[in-house]
């Protein structure tokens, strides 16, 4: 064995020795040909010095490569990559700019008219056209998952082959932001109503990367579509890898394996920026993490149950020390950077009134029950620790972990006592939260995985949907901000930055803060 | 037993049974003593921590074996806290020594459940033989056919997680183990003429399996039970590894050291020492079973 490991390294010195005499008697290439044989071999497929594929790892894999159905933040990462929007946000500068749309014209208070740019390919080759966008518009608001989103639309029209109208049903402010969410992407026609079950499986959109082979729980390979009309992509491979550890994906990005990391974790932060060959985004989010009680199964249908959940909840000592001081601690559902945003007061940190609480409510010596959480360590830890500190107050909770599908659909189902999710607010506007996460009518899959309903909340979210006046719509959010920290239906948790770890090497990348990153404008430096 | 010792009456110097031959041989083994001693100071601290429950109404557990304390999380070892503390500011040493009881305890009640009901099976098939046998030994074949702790993750899988279902779990997949273990060693011992004896004066099959067969077969049986103790822990400790045995905050070897790999790079403390926990177990029981299966062997008598 050792002399075989001799051997090779033997063979391997003069191999690297006899390429170095080449390379001193070529000249011109010198310089490029002394690296190791992993370099050269990279050198030979990228062009003027780049990668040719960029691999990127994330904790969980995409639940469903439906831009209509996989609304959840792992699968947007992959399919906004292949799917485009009528419009887009720049994550920049938060400004709303065109996309598939070349311009738009809102008439009057209903009525958005929009011009479809012309020329733009499906990656099957079709022209996308104005009956594509009204098919995928119209499937969108029918999905169960994604409905919330676009549900405000009342009719598309098509005026002709590139002019849509898009009438709402009442005046609706976020509009044209909620249509830049990936999740309102624009399908082909043709190709879904031929084949639903095989789009699924192969999805084929008009965004910069064309779908090439999911391997699940594995990775999902991606290749540069040509045609693209934003320009043909920097890079000419995507690969997404699923590594469920956040230790293992951090050694992933040290030992060169991939060149972006999403969701670092926090107690790996500061090895990411002090290795020089290393460099980390950061992006305030507009994520908020909480605990979903689930109002249809005793005793989370008392409402000094939930309070009293709330009261028991550390915050700030869960920031501190399993976050290591990365969050903010959270006191509404929505995050600060969003529309509508206002604080109703923070949670109070009050076992002893959690407590006489309990008792109140029929349970002085406490109740058993279950937090339910996807397999994610950092989500698992704030989890056993949320355990301990409602042990406290005599809550037994166990902690159930499961993989990620299945906790969305079982959670979807309505199967937990509690849930522990994360939440962002794509479209940077309160009703995106309020409406799917609140509505009686998104119960389920949609969001509102507490159940609430209540008339009073819908009827403000309802207000706040159909107002254009941004001064009277914050009034409304504020009010409704109030209550839902009266119901406590939901324990907000804590605010989390966006955190990517990326190879020194990596150009071009900026960090999104709904974390769906685009990656077509991102080089890797050989 | 009785034809064993008069035999070594006439050879040996002194009477002695079986046992006390063996364990005469046991002791000369050096390296089996130690994870003998090993062993017994584990069962020490698994009834001592009981004990201390017991004495102290759960008091010492509740508020400080899994009582958290974020504040001090992952503190390296020091003299409060020789062992350091774990991911949750929770005592590493006390967390030690109140997982024993498990992994020990768990292991033996596993291997109990599959030695009773596959030595039943394998004393029955290599009694009667024949069609039983084939019967019995070809449902065996099958169950070893999956890898045990393949079945075991299936059952816990399948009837969920609970501390009932990962001991069946454990001791059904060891079964086919035991049974064939069982039968071979019958099978060499019921054409002995004690046993012809016993059935000439007219014992029931129950008797002569139970009084004659068994006690003669015992041996083997020995030997398998304490390396199968040592798989069974094993097993459980994967199981709670995979978040399918013992459910935290209880604290248990493999469960510790699921959770404690996110920060193998920072604070080694809270993997290696649970890790060491389950190898040194591990390998006493493999060094005990070696020195019983040697102390046993009549034909390395000396």
């Amino acid at each position: 064995m050792k002399r075989n490991l001799k051997k090779i390294i033997a063979l391997g010195l003069a191999a690297t020795m006899a390429f170095s005499l080449v390379g001193c008697g070529g000249g011109g290439d010198a310089s490029s040909s002394s690296g190791n044989g992993e370099a050269a071999a990279n050198e030979s497929s990228g062009e003027g010095g780049y990668k040719d594929t960029l691999i990127w790892a994330q904790g969980a894999d995409v639940t469903s490569m439906d831009p209509h159905q996989g609304k959840e933040t792992p699968s947007v990462e992959v399919t906004d990559q292949i799917f485009d929007t009528l419009t887009v946000v720049n994550p920049e500068t938060n400004e709303l700019e065109p996309q598939i749309a070349e311009s738009w014209e809102q008439t009057d208070d209903l009525t958005y008219v929009f011009k479809i740019r012309q020329g733009i390919k499906f990656h099957d080759g079709s022209d996308l056209t104005a009956e594509d966008v009204k098919f995928s518009l119209e499937r969108a608001i029918n999905s169960a998952s994604v409905s919330y989103l676009v549900d405000f639309i009342d009719t598309v029209e098509v005026n002709d082959d590139y002019t849509v109208t898009v009438t709402t049903k009442f005046p609706y402010a976020p509009t044209l932001r909620n249509l830049a969410v990936p999740f309102a992407a624009i399908v082909p026609k043709a190709v879904v109503e031929a084949d639903e079950e095989g789009f699924k499986l192969h999805p084929i959109g008009c965004g910069p990367y064309k779908f090439v082979e999911w391997k699940q729980g594995d990775s999902v390979t991606l290749e540069a579509f040509d045609e693209y009309f934003g320009g043909t992509p920097a890079t000419k491979n995507l690969i997404m890898k699923v590594i469920p550890e956040a230790a293992q994906r951090t050694i992933a990005l040290e030992t060169g394996e991939v060149d972006l990391v999403y969701g670092i974790v926090s107690n790996d932060i500061d090895k990411i920026k002090e290795n020089p060959d290393l460099q980390l985004f950061e992006a305030p989010s507009m994520n908020c993490y909480y605990i979903s009680m689930n109002m249809n199964h005793k005793p989370f249908d008392d409402e000094r149950v939930r309070e009293a959940i709330n009261l028991a909840i550390d915050r700030q000592l869960l920031i501190d020390t399993i976050l290591n001081g990365a969050g903010e601690v959270a006191d509404s559902i929505i995050a600060p950077g969003v529309f509508g945003y206002s604080s109703p007061g923070a949670y109070e940190y009050n076992p002893e009134k959690a407590k006489e609480l309990l008792a109140e409510a029929g349970y002085p010596d406490g109740f058993s029950t279950s937090i339910w959480v996807n397999d994610n360590q950092e989500r698992v830890e704030a989890c056993q620790a949320i355990s301990a500190m409602l042990m406290e107050v005599g809550i037994e909770c166990s902690v159930e972990v499961m993989e990620f599908g299945r906790f969305i659909e079982d959670t979807s189902a309505g199967e937990h006592d509690m849930g522990y999710f994360g939440w962002t607010t794509s479209s940077k506007d309160g009703d995106y939260t309020f409406y799917s996460l609140e509505h009686s009518t998104q119960q389920g899959a949609a969001g509102n995985r507490s159940f609430l309903n209540d008339p009073e909340v819908d009827a403000l979210i309802d207000e706040g949907r159909s107002t254009t006046d941004e001064a009277k719509r914050a009034e409304i959010y504020k009010e409704l901000q109030v209550k839902l920290k009266e119901i406590n239906n939901n324990a907000p948790i804590y605010y989390s930055d966006v955190t990517v770890g990326a190879s020194a090497k990596v150009e071009g990348f900026v960090p999104d803060p709904i974390e769906y990153h685009k990656l077509d404008k991102v080089k890797v430096a050989n | 037993m009785k034809k064993d010792n008069t035999k070594e009456l006439s050879s040996g110097v002194k009477q002695r049974s079986l046992w006390q031959d063996a364990w005469r041989r046991f002791k000369k083994n050096k390296l089996a003593m130690v994870g003998l001693v090993f062993l017994a100071v584990l069962v020490v601290i698994a009834i001592g921590t009981i004990v201390v429950d017991i004495v102290t109404n759960n008091y010492i557990y509740e508020n400080y074996v899994i009582k958290q304390n974020l504040r001090g999380r992952l503190e390296p070892p020091s003299a409060a806290h020789p062992l350091g503390l774990d991911e949750f500011g929770r005592d590493m040493l006390l967390r030690m020594l109140w997982a024993v009881r498990s992994s020990l305890f768990m292991g033996v009640i596993a291997i109990l459940i599959s030695g009773v009901l596959g030595g039943l099976l394998g004393a029955v098939a290599g009694y009667y033989g024949n069609k039983t046998d084939n019967i019995i030994m070809r449902a065996m074949d099958i169950l070893l056919a999956i890898p045990s702790m393949l079945l075991a993750i299936a059952i816990v899988a399948a009837f969920g997680t609970s501390l009932v279902n990962v001991l069946l779990a454990i001791g059904i997949s060891y079964i086919p183990t035991f049974a064939r273990t069982v039968r071979a060693s019958i099978m060499t011992v019921k054409d002995q003429e004690y046993v012809e004896a016993a059935r000439a004066v007219g014992a029931n099959d129950a008797t002569i399996i139970f009084k004659y067969i068994i006690p003669n077969a015992m041996a083997p049986i020995i030997v398998q039970t304490t390396l199968g103790v040592a798989g069974a822990i094993l097993s459980i400790a994967g199981l709670s590894f995979i978040g399918m045995g013992v459910q935290p905050p209880t604290p248990e070897w493999g469960s510790m050291l699921s959770s404690a790999r996110t920060y193998i790079r920072d604070s080694w403390h809270i993997t290696v020492i649970p890790g060491l926990g389950i190898m040194l177990t591990i390998l006493a029981l493999n060094v005990v079973g070696d020195g019983l299966r040697d102390a046993l062997d009549p034909r390395l008598k000396n």
